[in-house]
């Protein structure tokens, strides 16, 4: 008869635990999941950014080499700084 | 089924003894595997709690600075697509500028939503969805 307790026990206590094993695990699963959608937009903002900023700035080297009005009233907003300080 | 019955002859003693020796290990094998299962399940439980833990503390650190720097790309973004999209106006009817753009992947011909691409790689940076 003890023995019986003592394995009903056991056995509460593996559910419970089984229980919280599949609450973790899909709690690590969401925080994971929303950590790399972070990292990706920022990673894709990021590359987005420096893109048009080498634009930009091939763009005020391109000005420098062919003076045009047309171009320095596009690059202002943007690029005011020559690309090498 | 009445001389079914009356043939079973109860089993010998030391049978008996036998089969209740065998039930009494088995109990103790059943006991004993279901502790190791515990154990088991226990670590396996811990160490979710810890990745789970781990992974909160991690995101906890990074939103801020991300969400930031996402909104203020957001915030850039129209002011960055159209200095793109003057630019290859500008290679439209400037042809020396065209391999400018031709090195961020954008063909004047392409207007609606030109994308520059980093030289070097293949693939446009996809625009982060807000």
């Amino acid at each position: 008869m003890k023995n019986d307790n003592v394995t009903t026990a056991l056995n509460l206590v593996l559910a419970i635990l089984a229980i919280l094993g599949v609450v973790f695990a899909l709690q690590t699963i969401f925080r994971t999941r929303a950590l790399r959608s972070l990292q990706i937009q920022a990673t894709q903002a990021n590359a987005y950014s420096m893109a048009v900023e080498s634009l930009a700035q091939d763009a005020y080297a391109y000005s420098q080499k062919n003076p045009n009005p047309e171009i320095l009233r596009i690059l202002p907003p943007i690029q005011n700084k020559p690309a090498t300080r | 089924m009445n001389e079914s019955e009356s043939e079973i002859t109860p089993a010998a003693p030391s049978a008996q003894n036998d089969l209740l020796d065998q039930v009494v290990a088995l109990r103790h094998q059943v006991f004993t595997l279901l502790l190791a299962l515990v154990v088991v399940s226990g670590t396996l439980t811990v160490f979710l709690y810890r990745q789970a833990s781990l992974a909160g503390k991690d995101l906890k650190a990074i939103k801020p600075q991300a969400s930031a720097m996402i909104e203020a790309f957001n915030a850039k973004k129209p002011t960055m697509e159209a200095f793109v999209k003057q630019l290859t106006a500008y290679g439209v009817t400037h042809p020396d500028f065209q391999p400018i753009l031709k090195k961020y992947g954008i063909t004047p011909q392409a207007q609606p939503a030109p994308t520059p691409v980093a030289p070097g790689t293949t693939a446009s940076p996809a625009v982060p969805k807000k």
